[in-house]
């Protein structure tokens, strides 16, 4: 592999790294907001339940 | 107290000790370590300039806060019936069977503590997720700051809601 092949191979992987990490941090986020949003509405209802 | 009284007038048992345990100390203590961190362990210029406070909210580590008031609130009225129990039998003999008595008076716990357990998966959610994917850069507040915020606000009403409620009776 040369030189050029290696630094192509090296933008590459930086470029799905972040792609990677941006997924991963959208998709804990999008999770957690499903749940929380789930949790407060049984947890405020719930709360003032007789 | 009776229920004629609203449950969040009724902070009888608001004592100092509980408010050092369950709000002070789980606030003050990671504080206290990041700013600890910052200042003798940052080795990048970021590091050691960016806000340490600023830097755990956008990064969701409120998340953690919001595990252990959410658990707080989910144990409170349970150990409140253990108390009651305690109190009203004087002995240990029979604090099953009044405890099962009393919680079929509660149900609302069980429905509570589900929606709780929801909010705890988001908040785990949050703060593995910005744990993470953290990196070095610049504060970047549309990380997991809001959700960050937002969860650890509902579990400290939730858990000052049944705390005043449990009062009440």
């Amino acid at each position: 592999m040369g030189i050029g092949a290696k630094l192509q191979h090296a933008a590459d992987a930086e470029k799905i790294g972040k792609i990677g990490l941006r997924l991963t941090r959208d998709g804990a986020g999008l999770v957690a907001g499903v749940l929380a949003l789930i949790g407060m509405s049984i947890c405020i209802v719930s709360s003032f339940m007789h | 107290m009776n229920h004629v009284t609203p449950a969040w007038l009724a902070f009888t048992n608001v004592t100092p000790a509980w408010v050092a345990v369950t709000i002070v100390l789980p606030v003050a203590l990671p504080l206290v370590f990041a700013l600890f961190g910052k200042f003798f362990f940052a080795t990048t210029p970021n590091q050691k300039t960016m806000s340490a406070p600023g830097r755990a909210i956008q990064d969701g580590q409120l998340g953690w806060l919001s595990v252990g008031w959410s658990m707080a609130a989910v144990y409170e009225p349970f150990a409140y019936q253990h108390d009651l129990m305690a109190f009203a039998t004087g002995s240990n003999a029979s604090l099953m069977s009044y405890a099962l008595y009393r919680l079929r008076h509660l149900d609302w716990i069980y429905i509570f503590g589900s929606g709780e357990l929801f909010i705890i998966g988001a908040a785990v959610f949050i703060s593995v997720g910005g744990a993470l994917t953290s990196d070095d850069k610049r504060t970047v507040w549309n990380r997991y700051a809001g959700w960050s915020i937002l969860v650890a606000l509902v579990s400290a009403s939730m858990l000052i809601h049944v705390h005043g409620r449990i009062a009440a009776g």
